[in-house]
């Protein structure tokens, strides 16, 4: 007897006999639990050491459970007013570039889609090519335009740089989306007397909820788990993001690994709710238009 | 008497200007200068709260004067001073660690501090370090605090041991290998490339009793001589035929290192002196650590005393300038040294400072500050020292992991820091 499993179309692929079938499983099994204790592993270890009084953390050999469990390390971070101003710093930014970002690609997602403008293919293939650049080899250079224009040690900088470096890649992800909406909605709304911007607020721009959804979720996850340009234009705790100051538990004597897994766990939060929370729009953001409907 | 509407008017203008003029003009006489620091004068540590003090007294004694202490990793306090310099973001006063003064000097980031010097009473009290000084030995930078590198031990266990202390270094690996069992390692060393400073405290001192000369009068590195051979032998053994440092503690940095002695599992481990307490406290084995003057291979030869610390510079484009230099003064004033020394564990810059009796409790400050004043470090240091520490640790690394022979590893690094090294 042979079983069928299904794919999202509906279709069925055909599988050999049920010893294959539960060999299959028993092998997939085992990789994923492989790999997410590969994940998994570290992280455990650092909740660990941040429940561990400092002694236990450097003690010889390790010990995988806290023989002393203790809030403390959790305590000081808390207790630390620059911290909970580096937490706000880093919701404040990452929900300016959230609008402003998703707002931007939105627009020009649309734009790209369903317009026709000289040197559009050349726009889009530089702004994907700007996707490639690795973030280390622009520092020094956005540093000193930073500087020129005023706007170094600024939330300002950290907005307009994490906008101009996600954008490109929210483009490309609601191109998908847009394509997706069928063009003759628009056209019946044309028809009907409405105006091409309004045909996009009031036709297009509601039926790509879920693309916006995966937008803001893919802006959070990469704004609140950015280092490099956050450590890189800002100066003063004043504007200073939440990874940034975690990085300052490394002091000049030694690493503070308690407060500094405490301040790490601490600043994953948002993100792992956030992620766990609106999950399904991630993925439709990986896969969106990937096929066609 | 009755007065009209514009008398009135005038009469209160005139007492609205009449209070309001004192405060307009302290507002225009208030400056705040920017202090960068790698410490945060808002934490609850010890060495915070003796910032705090030094800042709150300046500020007392100059109420013209406020400090804004910006707080920037201390890695990263000298490469953002060079990328301010270039882009006209300074501050008045910068903590700049003392291995990277001659990359300032050489770049001419910081403004000359001689006249503030010569005012310092009584005069020669404040010690400088060599690294301050250009070749026409103007200073640019002076301590605020000194730490003397020197090596860590387990007083315990030579204690339980019955071994006396090491009085060179073979008989210091002599004694790491009678007791780097149960997991523990000998020495601790790393000479890991990316981040070779601490291991450098530790081999150019060594080096350099055992007759190296590393850089020449000239500038120019002589690497390939029979002591540093020599020298890269002894580590290669200790990894190799001793066995009392582990291939892969060789090979790892100085934070990595010292988690090491964080767990109690060293022996012997190079440290500087401000790392004491710290270990201390993260071991919880408190004062089975201590502290012991750096040995050579020749008991009749001191090995000389690497002395480091964090200095105070003012950038030349210090808008600030007068007032920062006061905060200099006041930093580094006798009253400050001592707060510091007694407070947070610090070795005071001040001479007539060391031997208060105040610092009597301080175990180590007397021997460091005694040792480093009679056998200090007489080194060509280059305007580039990270990169000189780099390319001697990937020698050591190239020796330790028998890549190359000691002979092979230190042609090839005087090579490549002939080929790389600014002049």
């Amino acid at each position: 007897m042979s079983t069928k499993s299904t794919t999202a179309g509906g279709k069925a692929f055909p599988k050999s006999g049920k010893k294959g079938n539960r060999m299959t499983e028993t092998v997939t099994y085992v990789a994923l639990i492989a790999a997410a204790v590969f994940a998994l592993l570290p992280l455990m270890w650092g909740l660990s050491t941040s429940l561990k009084p400092a002694v236990e953390a450097s003690t010889w050999p390790p010990t995988w459970m806290p023989r002393h469990l203790t809030f403390d390390h959790y305590a000081t971070v808390l207790n630390n007013p620059k911290y909970i101003r580096y937490l706000l710093n880093t919701v404040g930014v990452t929900l300016a570039v959230m609008l402003i970002g998703v707002t931007l690609s939105a627009h020009a997602a649309w734009a790209v889609v369903r317009h026709r403008f000289i040197g559009k293919k050349t726009m889009l293939f530089l702004m994907w090519t700007t996707i490639m650049i690795p973030g280390i080899s622009i520092i020094v250079p956005l540093y000193l335009m930073a500087v020129d224009v005023g706007l170094y040690d600024t939330y300002a900088v950290l907005v307009i740089v994490y906008c101009a470096s996600i954008v490109p890649t929210l483009v490309w992800l609601l191109r998908g989306f847009v394509a997706s909406v069928p063009a003759e909605l628009e056209e019946a709304a044309l028809i009907d007397g409405c105006g091409r911007i309004a045909v996009f607020y009031r036709i297009v721009l509601p039926l790509l909820r879920p693309g916006l959804g995966a937008a803001a979720v893919l802006v959070f996850v990469t704004v609140w788990n950015e280092f490099l340009i956050g450590y890189a234009l800002v100066l003063g705790d004043e504007h200073r993001l939440i990874q940034v100051g975690v990085y300052y538990f490394v002091t000049e004597t030694g690493i503070e690994w308690g407060p500094l897994m405490a301040g790490m766990f601490i600043s994953v939060l948002p993100v792992v709710v956030l992620f766990a929370s609106l999950q399904k729009f991630f993925i439709q953001g990986l896969t969106g238009g990937a096929v066609k409907g | 008497m009755t007065l009209n509407r514009t008398r009135r008017l005038g009469l209160g203008m005139s007492l609205c200007v009449a209070l309001l003029a004192p405060n307009t003009l302290l507002a225009q006489a208030q400056k705040t200068i920017e202090l960068w620091t790698f410490l945060d004068p808002t934490q609850d540590n010890s060495r915070s709260k003796a910032l705090k003090h030094v800042i709150s007294t300046f500020e007392a004694a100059n109420p013209t004067i406020k400090v804004k202490a910006s707080v920037i990793q201390w890695q990263e306090i000298s490469p953002q001073l060079l990328r301010g310099a270039r882009a006209g973001r300074v501050p008045d006063v910068v903590m700049l660690y003392s291995p990277n003064l001659q990359t300032h000097i050489a770049a001419g980031t910081l403004g000359a501090l001689d006249d503030q010097i010569a005012k310092t009473s009584p005069a020669n009290d404040l010690v400088t370090f060599p690294e301050a000084k250009d070749a026409k030995g103007q200073t640019f930078a002076v301590p605020w605090e000194m730490r003397v590198h020197g090596v860590m031990y387990r007083k315990d266990l030579l204690d339980k041991a019955g071994l006396p202390l090491p009085k060179t270094l073979p008989e210091m690996v002599e004694v790491a290998g009678k007791l780097g069992a149960e997991g523990r390692i000998g020495m601790g060393l790393g000479f890991k490339s990316s981040n070779p400073d601490a291991g450098m405290a530790w081999f150019i001192p060594t080096a350099v009793s055992m007759g190296a000369k590393i850089i020449k009068d000239d500038g120019t590195p002589e690497f390939n001589t029979p002591p540093m051979v020599r020298l890269m032998s002894l580590i290669h053994d200790m990894v190799h035929k001793q066995k009392i440092l582990t291939l892969d503690a060789a090979l790892l940095g100085d934070s990595e290192v010292q988690q090491f002695a964080e767990g109690g599992r060293t022996v012997f481990i190079a440290k500087a002196t401000h790392r004491l307490q710290f270990i201390r406290e993260k071991s919880g084995l408190g004062d089975n650590y201590q502290m012991m003057e750096p040995v050579g291979l020749d008991p009749k030869v001191k090995a000389p005393a690497f002395v480091s610390g964090w200095t105070l510079g003012v950038p030349k484009a210090s808008p600030n300038r007068d007032a920062a230099l006061k905060l200099v003064a006041h930093w580094t004033s006798a009253e400050m040294q001592l707060f510091q020394a007694t407070e947070a564990g610090y070795l005071p810059v001040r001479r007539s400072i060391a031997t208060s009796p105040a610092l009597a409790k301080s175990p180590h400050v007397g021997w460091a500050l005694e040792y480093a004043a009679q056998n200090p470090l007489k080194f060509n240091w280059p305007n580039n020292p990270d990169f000189l520490n780099a390319t001697l640790a990937r020698a050591v690394e190239q020796v330790v992991s028998n890549k190359a022979t000691p002979a092979e590893a230190l042609a090839a690094a005087e090579k490549a820091y002939r080929a790389g090294a600014k002049p």
